[in-house]
């Protein structure tokens, strides 16, 4: 006969008691809840109060969305998971697929935004279980918002270097030619007569040439990340990024 | 007395501009497209006046500023140059150059600057007489 007890520990959901699972997770810097299985708070450790700033009245017994402080909470009288935006909550359905497959879901992440601190960027990690005789899930929350904005600006400062490079070799290679038809343009004026069709293009050719002119010199005042939609694209938008304001395109 | 002026930029086209501004401007002008002919050219002639562009093959308008600024303390030296930022605007400062323009730049304002070089030099000219 063979021995699978091992592979029935695996298969089969963890088994705690409530004081024994709590002693468990108040040690870890997550926050962590158990969920039942209508979706109400049964277990959460320190942690959790602290992300939500919520005690145990207001915590434990309650739906997810309404603990946690979810704003799509108040869009129906019928509460969390009844609204239009709970379809796309990716909270809400890591844990349902956890409970239904009874598998653990791991590092999902998702935006969320809360009545107490606005925005979040959160990864979520789940693990069916049983507790006290129940089917629970294990709910791990980890705020990866200050992550996040890291990670962005840190995107951000290596495109801004490698606009200020391509900028720089453009307007580089640019204004030579710019200054070669800006000067010649001046000495054409000097040479037309007064109030004739000529006189009044080479005006033109300086002009449009001095326009050309302000948009390097933006160009290389690009100082920060800035874009903006054009037809279908996002381009820089060079009067936002730029430390010069002059104003002159079009 | 001939007012001389020496233009230096690696670009023909820059170059022959320049003549043509300053020589309408009633200047002599001597051109140089690398910072080693300039060089050479000074050693012969005697030029107080100059425009420099910054970015020139090999000895860059920076170094060669700083060596004619070191052998001719009395000289104004002009930087002209396609890219600029603020660090290379100090480092202009710091080689001796007289003012900076940015390329694409009016030719009225290069010639108004040669004009207020030559005023300079002769004012330098006859402290000196004034003083010996």
């Amino acid at each position: 006969m063979t021995d699978n007890t091992a592979d029935k520990i695996l298969d089969e959901p963890k088994i705690f008691t409530k004081e024994g699972l709590l002693e468990v997770i108040d040690a870890l810097p997550l926050a962590i809840a158990v969920i039942d299985s209508n979706r109400a708070v049964a277990l959460a450790n320190k942690s959790t109060y602290l992300f939500t700033n919520k005690d145990q009245l207001q915590l434990i017994g309650h739906v997810g969305g309404e603990a946690f402080g979810c704003i799509h909470h108040d869009d129906v009288p019928e509460g969390c998971g009844f609204g239009p935006e709970c379809l796309k909550c990716k909270l809400r359905t890591t844990v349902l697929t956890t409970m239904e497959q009874k598998e653990p879901q791991h590092m999902v992440e998702t935006v969320m935004i809360f009545k107490n601190h606005g925005e979040r960027h959160l990864r979520i990690s789940t693990l069916p279980m049983m507790l006290s005789g129940d089917e629970v899930v294990l709910l791990a929350i980890e705020d990866i918002t200050e992550v996040k904005k890291y990670e962005q600006t840190a995107m951000e400062k290596e495109k801004l270097s490698a606009v200020i490079q391509t900028a720089g070799a453009v307007c580089h290679e640019m204004n030579q030619p710019l200054m070669v038809i800006m000067g010649f343009a001046e000495l054409l004026l000097e040479d037309l007569p007064e109030n004739g069709v000529q006189k009044e293009n080479a005006k033109e050719i300086k002009k449009q040439v001095e326009r050309l002119g302000s948009i390097t010199r933006k160009l290389m005042a690009i100082a920060r990340y800035k874009t903006k939609g054009y037809l279908s694209a996002e381009i820089i938008d060079i009067d936002a990024a730029s430390d010069l304001n002059l104003n002159e395109s079009d | 007395m001939e007012q001389s002026i020496l233009v230096v930029d690696d670009e023909k086209a820059i170059i022959n501009l320049l003549k043509q501004a300053f020589s309408r401007a009633g200047y002599d002008v001597r051109s140089a497209e690398s910072a080693e002919n300039a060089l050479d050219i000074l050693e012969k002639e005697n030029i107080h006046v100059m425009f420099f562009d910054l970015n020139l093959p090999q000895m860059n308008g920076l170094e060669l500023c700083k060596v004619v600024k070191k052998n001719m303390p009395m000289s104004v030296i002009y930087a002209i140059t396609g890219y600029a930022s603020l660090f290379e605007l100090a480092e202009c400062r710091e080689a001796g150059f007289e003012d900076y323009f940015k390329k694409p730049v009016k030719i009225s304002n290069l010639v108004k600057a040669a004009e207020n070089a030559f005023e300079k030099i002769n004012r330098w000219n006859s402290k000196e007489l004034k003083n010996k």
